[in-house]
């Protein structure tokens, strides 16, 4: 397989997406980068006043915190449904995955729509809930953290729970019988061994689910209170009603150079290349 | 494998051929107008009361396209000279922001009749179509008839008098304007807006606020019980009402106007046909039609004189509702948009 010949053929092979990078991707990027250094002239004033202002660096704040509560949670619920699919039998596991496909498959406006007829004041559950005397006041379930969490939680849940699938689908069974043979209790084994085996997983999952939040902007427009304000909505604001370029821009590649970062320490201190099969 | 990425090259080279069939297309075709609008109900009314006239009687095809307040749009068409759109209908605040940034070509009032025009609706680059309003709207279920509702800001800010959710729009435009009413300012001399003031009053209502982002959801939380008062396009409460059955009303009274605005983005390619379709729309003939369609008034004076009492009484434009209203003031706007959502941005953050 390393042989020079089939390597130039894979080279053939990987080229239309590499155009298609450099085309729309790095072109773009580059011209991001330059237009939010100033659209005439050189200037840092975008950056400058990104750093000087508190409330951008509340916003990236309010950004970062979001991302960590949505990510947390889908690692929560996701794993033990990664780990179910993985341990039962094939037949089985396929009916549970249309569970989860035909949702991922369903437009993201769609399913936030939905959501927010569910949980409004005059919504399903509230409903329900007053009408078997459980609550007198509605609670809000929306326009409050709350409402962005359980409608971003919902939307990102596959991205957590296929890599993790893939991942603890590979641990060897022998090691977990093995394992409880030696006298390990259950959860000893679990500890000891399948977390550590599905440490990767876990990586590869939670950085999924943390970039996407980053730059989430459907769900927590719609579905986010006052100060649930994330750095896409100040991007969006800008590129529309103010018509910053340079400063959207701006905005934008420290939103690129913070997922950049945390990609690195993840990487570093997950080994994600595993499991993409480097 | 090499049957693959044989298929792979003839899909690519036939789709960049279809590509230049298509872009050579659509430059032969001389007689067609692209006109950009907010599209729904707006352009249905549109449609019925000026481009099919306008078809039957030049023989002009209008094609249309949806835009959703695409200033990027605007700007990035113009910018890169690839201007698609030969006639836009913008909201006032974003015909002011086009003008400042040079993404508009200038009127060719030779062609256009301004005679017969509101004075608020001639501009050297742009044409009124319609004024319509931002107002108080409430539900006739939340205050039946003969129950006092709130008919100004400063009853919609008194929570004690009138109880219930509070929705407003969830962008310092309009919103601002409207605190400060609440607030005691005179409606003539809002601008330029004391913001920190404006801010402060919002603070009185905060925690009563439901925010609104989209029009639809106007009419929609009213109808639904999920606040009692809101502000609202007049357009939109009267559709709900009209085609929907809901128990809507709307108090203009202290409404802010804004101005719908046809305008051609700098390089049509189409200019002279664009500035044919502007002066046909502002004929008094057409623009009678469109409160027959949508509750937004015209702006051409002599229309707004033919159109019946009953219909009139419900159009922002109609002289006893205009002075009761302000005009929207878009250029103040378009100057310090960015500063004020810094400090809008900060309060909602607190």
């Amino acid at each position: 397989m390393k042989s020079i010949g089939s390597s130039k053929i894979l080279f053939l092979f990987i080229l239309p997406a590499l155009v298609f990078l450099l085309l729309f991707f790095v072109y773009p990027l580059i011209r991001l980068v330059l237009l939010s250094f100033g659209e005439q002239e050189f200037t840092l004033d975008n950056y400058v006043r990104i750093i000087s202002t508190p409330l951008y660096i509340s916003v990236i704040l309010n950004t970062i915190k979001l991302s960590i509560i949505v990510t947390a949670i889908c690692l929560v619920i996701g794993f033990p449904v990664a780990y179910l699919l993985a341990r039962l039998p094939e037949n089985k596991a396929s009916i549970l995955f249309i569970f989860i496909l035909i949702p991922f498959w369903t437009n993201l406006l769609v399913r936030t729509y939905a959501w927010m007829i569910l949980l409004q004041s005059t919504g399903l559950i509230n409903n329900f809930l007053e009408q078997i005397g459980i609550l007198k006041q509605p609670i809000s379930f929306m326009y409050n953290l709350i409402g962005v969490t359980i409608g971003m939680v919902y939307i990102l849940l596959p991205f957590m729970i296929f890599p993790m699938y893939s991942v603890i689908k590979k641990i060897d069974n022998n090691l977990i019988s093995a394992s409880l043979n030696l006298g390990a209790s259950p959860i000893q084994t679990f500890l000891k061994i399948t977390l550590p085996l599905s440490k990767g997983g876990i990586g590869a999952g939670s950085l999924l689910v943390f970039i996407l939040s980053m730059g989430f902007y459907i769900t927590p427009t719609l579905m986010g209170g006052l100060n649930d304000i994330t750095i896409s909505m100040v991007i969006a604001q800008q590129v529309n009603a103010v018509g910053n370029w340079g400063f959207a821009s701006a905005l934008a590649m420290i939103l690129f150079v913070l997922i950049v970062l945390m990609t690195i320490v993840y990487n570093y201190s997950f080994r994600i290349e595993r499991i993409w099969g480097g | 494998m090499k049957k693959l990425l044989m298929s792979i090259i003839s899909l690519g080279i036939v789709s960049i051929l279809l590509i230049v069939i298509l872009a050579s297309c659509s430059k032969k075709e001389e007689t067609t107008l692209v006109i950009a609008t907010y599209g729904g109900a707006w352009e249905e009314s549109l449609r019925k009361a000026i481009f099919k006239p306008f078809e039957d009687s030049t023989g002009i095809k209008i094609n249309t396209s949806v835009h959703t307040s695409d200033f990027a749009k605007l700007k990035a068409m113009v910018e890169s000279k690839d201007v698609i759109w030969d006639v836009v209908d913008v909201e006032g605040d974003v015909h002011a922001r086009a003008v400042k940034a040079g993404l508009v070509e200038p009127i060719n009032y030779n062609i256009v009749d301004s005679k017969p025009l509101l004075p608020e609706a001639i501009d050297s680059n742009g044409v009124g179509i319609v004024i319509w309003s931002t107002a108080i709207a409430y539900s006739e279920k939340a205050f039946p008839n003969g129950k006092a509702h709130p008919t100004n800001w400063a009853e919609f800010w008194d929570i004690n008098k009138f109880p219930g959710k509070r929705g407003l729009r969830k962008d310092p435009y309009g919103t601002l304007e409207f605190s400060l009413l609440a607030d005691g300012v005179n409606k003539d001399s809002l601008y330029p807006l004391d913001v920190d003031r404006a801010l402060r009053k919002l603070d009185k209502i905060k925690k009563q606020i439901i925010w609104w982002e989209t029009g639809d959801q106007q009419p929609q939380w009213l109808a639904s019980g999920e606040v009692t008062v809101s502000s609202a396009y007049n357009g939109r409460i009267w559709a709900a009402r009209a085609y929907d059955n809901q128990p809507l009303a709307i108090e203009l009274g202290q409404g802010m106007m804004d101005i719908e605005w046809w305008i051609v983005p700098k390089g049509s390619k189409k200019r002279d046909v664009a500035m044919q379709f502007i002066a046909f729309a502002s004929r008094s003939l057409y623009q009678q039609n469109i409160p027959k369609y949508i509750s937004y008034g015209p702006v051409n004076k002599d229309a707004i004189e033919k159109i019946d009492i009953k219909l009139l009484s419900e159009l922002p434009s109609a002289p006893r509702n205009f002075n009761k209203q302000f005009l929207a003031n878009v250029e103040w706007w378009a100057n310090n948009k960015d500063r004020v959502l810094e400090k809008w941005n900060k309060w909602l953050l607190e």
